[in-house]
């Protein structure tokens, strides 16, 4: 047996990265300007999520794949939002010119 | 004989058919021919009339069916008359509606108050019928006149007939309705509109208490099972009918505190009080005067307004239970109407003004006689009344007709020579109203004085006092009317025999019935014989011939009143011994009083105008300041909310997601500390 340990790779680790992931996420999509990276954030976020759930699923209830069928859902939808939204996006800059969010201000109370 | 008896319940309905055929004439279409014609004095414009609409139909349906009426009156005094062992009362009843325990009927009562007010309703309906085919002969609205009259004579017979207060209530109404409509018949004089609204409005008072008495009374009855009891007596009476008003009062009073059945009988006194214009009840009677005369003389002066002291009559024992509440107060509301009527009247200078303040004043007499419990000397006064007021409205209308429609004495004068028939019938009415010389006012005013001196000395002195007024004011009415000099432009035309006629005819009565029901002329039977039959004997003298009945004390008394009355009328208006200018100016403050109508009209014009503007201004003043307020405070609460809430909607997507996150965040992170803790 080799001295040497090689840590085990636990539950929380993977918690760390989601929560990592998704803060970094979050920062991106609370504070970007670009609705293009906007997106991404987006989906750095969901990703994040996706990862959670797997890593749950495997800690707590291993014979069982619903984390895992989750997480294919959330990729389905992610890519379909992720369609829509550059679709949106790409609309936006037909008609304005501009993928500054600080562009759209008109629903300003 | 017997089927005019049983078939009672008809008299009623011929002038209601009379009635809706009138109604139907009117509504038929009028052919063109008529239209064209009318306006240009075409004497065969009526010819193209459809049948039903044509004068001398309605005329005919109209007093044809008062003349039905009539013999049917006449079967039932001869009925009155072979009842020699005290009256059985005829009653027949039709079920209307039930409802549980509650069954309302409707159906006719016979006894001997029935038969004097059938008669005299039937009797001088039909003259006055045929004194206004003579004074409506020229007026457009002939046909609709007729159709009015019968609508009344319907509601007025269905009053007199009812057994019980629920239809007396219903025909109560009616009488009120064709009375309004009557009144208002002109009502393109805007004083006629108004008069009927009011005659209308202030029965509504009187009426409503009437309701209340009447509910009330059914109320405790119903609910106090002691109508159960009433009707195991005898399960044919209907609800409140009068026939049960004896047993019916003599449980009530047992059961029920005083105080509530004075209230009750108070109450149901109130329609009366503004039928029979008692005060504080009467300002609408001398406005409805603007109604066409035979009105006047039919509805507010012999039937309708009697109608009021009938009813006390029928409901009488309701009253009399109430010897400390109610009885009082119709006496008193009867002698403060007696003498306001009385006083009034001798300031006034409309000759019709004149003759409805003395309406109001017997009325008060007649309800005095109630209050105190002279039952027949009240309705033995209605009676004789009927026949010497109506008479002296009509010979009224004749004057006025003559004069070319002007009512104001002080343009009149000097007329007996151009309307001796008139004149001389007027002369009659009003020494049968002065009660002298033995005509029939003297019987009845007599038994309401007997009866007063009997009873209560206060009430006797200004009753007598009130006479001798009657007196001096009715010759005054004659003397400026008929005798001096013709001080007026109007030119005078002739008697139309038409409305003479009657006049002849209702002179007899005035002069004899009196004496001929005085129990001692003829063998034929005393007045009060039937009516008083089973209720209650309260004639406080007892004469034992016609001369001792025609000199006894109280009759003397009142006889030198009413002389003193006549003397005094003759001095002033006569031969103007006094001038009235001076007697204006020594009694200035009563005079003032007196002509001004004691300022009941004016205080109840102040307190419906100030006591409606106070309501009006302080509903205003709460519908400005608090529900304005409470709207407009909600409004502008919200808006200021938004104002303040609009400010977080900044557009930024940046600081929707920002919020967002931290939210959540805040809430797991609370959730987090309330899990540890709790």
């Amino acid at each position: 047996m080799s001295s040497a340990v090689t840590p085990e790779i636990g539950l929380s680790t993977y918690l760390a990265l989601a929560s990592i992931l998704f803060g970094l996420g979050f920062m991106g999509v609370a504070t970007g300007r670009h609705l293009m990276r906007t997106l991404m954030c987006v989906e750095l976020m969901l990703n994040a999520v996706n990862l959670a759930l797997v890593a749950i699923n495997n800690a707590v209830n291993p014979g069982d794949l619903s984390g895992q069928i989750f997480a294919i859902f959330v990729l389905t939808v992610s890519a379909a939002e992720a369609a829509v939204g550059i679709a949106i996006v790409i609309a936006l800059f037909k008609n304005t010119g501009s993928v500054d969010a600080d562009a759209f201000q008109q629903l300003k109370g | 004989m017997d089927w005019f008896i049983q078939t009672l319940w008809l008299v009623p309905i011929y002038p209601l058919v009379a009635f809706l055929l009138i109604s139907l004439g009117r509504a038929l279409p009028k052919p063109l021919a008529y239209d064209a014609s009318e306006g240009h004095g075409h004497v065969d414009a009526s010819e193209a009339l459809p049948l039903l609409a044509k004068k001398e139909v309605a005329f005919a349906l109209t007093s044809g069916a008062t003349v039905l009426g009539l013999v049917h009156a006449i079967a039932s005094v001869a009925w009155l008359f072979n009842q020699h062992d005290g009256v059985t009362p005829i009653e027949q009843n039709w079920q209307w509606l039930q409802a549980g325990d509650l069954v309302l009927k409707l159906g006719t009562l016979l006894d001997a108050n029935t038969v004097m007010m059938l008669f005299v309703v039937t009797f001088i309906s039909l003259f006055i019928q045929i004194y206004t085919h003579g004074y409506m002969n020229h007026d457009k609205g002939y046909a609709k006149f007729f159709g009015y009259l019968a609508l009344f004579n319907f509601s007025m017979l269905g009053l007199v007939l009812s057994s019980n207060l629920i239809q007396t209530y219903m025909f109560w109404e009616l009488v009120g309705v064709s009375s309004y409509l009557l009144i208002g018949f002109w009502f393109h004089k805007p004083a006629a509109a108004a008069a009927s609204m009011k005659a209308f409005l202030v029965n509504r008072v009187g009426d409503f208490g009437f309701l209340i008495g009447i509910l009330l009374l059914l109320g405790i009855t119903f609910t106090s099972g002691f109508w159960q009891q009433y009707l195991s007596i005898n399960p044919e009476q209907a609800l409140l009918s009068f026939q049960g008003f004896m047993p019916m009062v003599g449980g009530l009073a047992k059961t029920i505190p005083a105080w509530l059945l004075g209230a009750i009988g108070i109450l149901v006194f109130t329609g009366p009080m503004a039928k029979s214009a008692q005060v504080p009840l009467h300002t609408w009677l001398p406005d409805a005067m603007e109604g066409p005369t035979p009105i006047s003389a039919l509805i507010h002066a012999a039937t309708m307004v009697a109608a009021g002291v009938y009813l006390i009559a029928r409901v009488f024992p309701l009253m009399a239970a109430s010897m400390d509440i109610t009885m009082p107060f119709i006496t008193i509301i009867g002698v403060i109407t007696a003498i306001v009527g009385a006083t009034i009247a001798v300031t006034q200078t409309d000759i019709k003004k004149a003759l409805a303040y003395s309406t109001m004043s017997q009325l008060g007499f007649m309800v005095t006689a109630m209050g105190l419990g002279a039952y027949t000397a009240g309705l033995f006064h209605l009676f004789t009344h009927a026949f010497f007021k109506a008479m002296l409205f009509l010979g009224s209308g004749s004057v006025i007709h003559a004069c070319e429609g002007e009512q104001d004495m002080r343009k009149m004068g000097g007329l007996m020579k151009k309307l001796p028939v008139t004149g001389i019938t007027y002369l009659i009415g009003t020494i049968a109203i002065s009660g002298l010389f033995w005509t029939s006012g003297f019987w009845s005013k007599d038994e309401i004085l007997a009866a007063a001196a009997h009873q209560h000395p206060v009430v006797y002195i200004l009753l007598s006092a009130t006479a001798g007024l009657t007196s001096f004011y009715m010759f005054r009415t004659f003397f400026l009317t008929f005798m001096g000099t013709y001080r007026g432009e109007a030119h005078v035309h002739k008697e139309d025999p038409v409305m003479t006629a009657p006049l002849a005819v209702l002179a007899v009565p005035s002069l004899l019935i009196g004496v001929l029901l005085s129990g001692f002329a003829f063998g034929l039977p005393a007045f009060g014989h039937y009516i008083t039959h089973g209720l209650m004997s309260e004639l406080p003298h007892h004469p034992h011939s016609l001369l001792d009945a025609m000199f006894n004390k109280v009759g003397n008394a009142s006889q030198m009143v009413g002389l003193t009355g006549l003397v005094l009328a003759f001095a002033v208006y006569g031969m103007k011994l006094i001038n009235t200018d001076t007697v204006k100016r020594v009694l200035a403050w009563p005079y003032e009083l007196f002509r001004n109508k004691w300022f009941f009209d004016d205080v109840y014009q102040g307190l419906v105008e100030g006591g409606f503007m106070l309501i009006a201004q302080m509903s205003s003043t709460f519908d400005k300041v608090v529900i304005d307020g409470v709207v407009n405070g909600v409004g502008c609460i919200t808006s200021g909310t938004g104002g303040l809430i609009r400010r977080l909607q900044t557009g930024r997507i940046q600081t929707y997601v920002t919020v967002l996150g931290f939210s959540v965040l805040a809430l797991v992170v609370a959730y987090q500390v309330l899990m540890v803790k709790g």
